[in-house]
């Protein structure tokens, strides 16, 4: 027996649902683009039922589903790479050092993150390492990440060191911030500059004179605008936290979504958890792109 | 059941990193050298899937899937993601549709977790040509236009039986979910 599921019968005769069903849909089959994935968050938003989480399991559980029998194993050679880095990394005890982290969303964890209880915003495939500086300088070690693509790398990594190395590159821009807004949480003498590489799609903001948040009261969340996004759907860059009172904040930016000829970068103050579309009121920090 | 190797990892056990490539590197293999355009890609692939497995291991709950799912769904959104930012490979160099008709044969019942095979009901349900589009789009992320091209069926019907077909899937896996809350994976 077929079945016939060209009408969906949970939201009848609703059509933001019906919408919202077949972007949820292609969003764990293929992705969305920035402008599609923008519209799904804000009709997620109306229709609490529906999650990305659930959507992204039946697609997990299909992919197991039609698994061919005769899938050729893991290649010899990449099994024992992989069992280099698993030793690598089991052997690696360094705790995350909890007073340089300031805020993280995972990276590429829409997934990894799809398991988790809340729909906040911040468990999305976007990557921010927020990293706090002491005051001794800006120090700064994100959890391990792959270095090279021809191995694992599961050694911690100085931001500040990555950081200088990417400002070396002919291809890489360096962008001063400027006062937006005035906000309380915004220091008038606010400094700090964003570091973009858009052939690695990467970048560094570096704050000094950005305020401690309560993140349970609001966030920081960083949208790039670019020549690909339109104006009224930029770049989300995902949200981070401050909480080191002194010193140089160093967040690591990885947006999901590739960015073309970044025009600005911005800070906004939201809600816990971030929004998916800015009423732009408390806008702290721009940093715009001279052209040339 | 099978013990949980995340909760192991996430617990600090060092060997459990090492057991989930025995037991998840073929999946893994599977779907990273669909998604990817050559095998020195998928390799890539696989250790960035890997490590976000073991540093997701931490928000992994059993009572919301099974940890096959869970691994299957960090390795296909990051799957996605890779495709999406190595900015429109041609779809020509993704693997040719004889190769997948061969596709046809599905593991059985008991080598794949509860959520798959109810998946694999759900699928069993879909018409020939549904359960095709089904395919390429989740297997092998096939645009809707690339699936077009190569079944040749209108985009229009490509949309509906992709978009439909993992509709029913998910509300299916979700009614299992409300009705049998004993029935999840531990």
């Amino acid at each position: 027996m077929n079945a016939d599921f060209s009408n969906p019968s949970a939201h009848p005769g609703d059509p933001g649902a019906e919408r919202l069903l077949d972007l949820l849909a292609d969003r764990a089959a293929t992705g969305l683009n920035g402008p599609d994935e923008a519209e799904m968050w804000a009709l997620l938003e109306q229709h609490p039922d529906l999650s990305v989480e659930s959507f992204d399991r039946a697609a997990a559980a299909a992919a197991e589903a039609l698994r061919p029998v005769n899938d050729p194993p893991l290649p010899a050679a990449l099994r024992a790479r992989l069992e280099r880095g698993a030793a690598a990394w089991g052997a690696m005890t360094l705790p995350e050092p909890k007073p340089a982290v300031v805020g993280r969303i995972g990276p590429g964890s829409g997934a990894a993150s799809a398991l988790a209880p809340s729909r906040r915003p911040a468990i999305l495939p976007w990557t921010i390492a927020a990293c706090a500086a002491l005051a001794a300088g800006i120090l700064l070690i994100r959890p391990p990440q792959p270095a090279t693509p021809g191995g694992l790398s599961v050694q911690p990594v100085s931001l500040v060191e990555q950081r200088r190395k990417m400002m070396d590159r002919p291809d890489a821009i360096v962008v001063p911030w400027s006062i937006g807004k005035p906000d309380a949480l915004c220091e008038t003498a606010a400094t700090g500059d964003v570091v973009w590489c858009s052939k690695e799609q990467r970048g560094f903001m570096r704050f000094k004179g950005l305020k401690v948040n309560d993140p349970r009261e609001v966030q920081y969340q960083l949208w790039i605008f670019c020549t690909n996004q339109e104006e009224r759907f930029p770049v989300n860059g995902g949200i981070f936290d401050i909480d080191a009172a002194t010193g140089e904040v160093l967040v690591e930016i990885r947006p999901s979504i590739h960015v073309v000829n970044p025009t600005l970068f911005a800070i906004t103050v939201e809600k816990p958890g971030g929004v998916w579309v800015s009423s732009r009121e408390r806008l702290p920090l721009v940093a715009p792109v001279k052209k040339g | 059941m099978a013990d949980s190797l995340l909760r192991r990892i996430a617990s600090g056990d060092a060997a459990a990193t090492r057991d989930t490539i025995e037991r998840y590197g073929g999946l893994v293999w599977s779907l990273a050298r669909r998604f990817s355009s050559s095998e020195s890609d998928a390799e890539d692939a696989v250790q960035e899937i890997f490590l976000d497995v073991w540093k997701s291991a931490g928000r992994f709950d059993p009572s919301v899937a099974s940890e096959l799912t869970f691994v299957a769904m960090i390795a296909r959104r990051r799957l996605i993601d890779r495709r999406r930012r190595a900015a429109r490979r041609p779809e020509s160099e993704l693997p040719q549709d004889r190769e997948i008709a061969q596709e046809t044969d599905s593991r059985p019942a008991g080598e794949i977790s509860e959520e798959a095979a109810r998946a694999q009901k759900a699928l069993a349900m879909l018409s020939p040509e549904q359960q095709r589009v089904l395919r390429l789009s989740i297997m092998h992320g096939y645009s809707h236009e690339g699936i077009a091209r190569i079944t040749g069926l209108p985009l229009g019907t490509v949309k509906t039986h992709a978009r439909r077909g993992l509709i029913r899937i998910r509300e299916i896996l979700e009614s299992w979910k409300v009705s049998s809350p004993a029935a999840a994976p531990r």
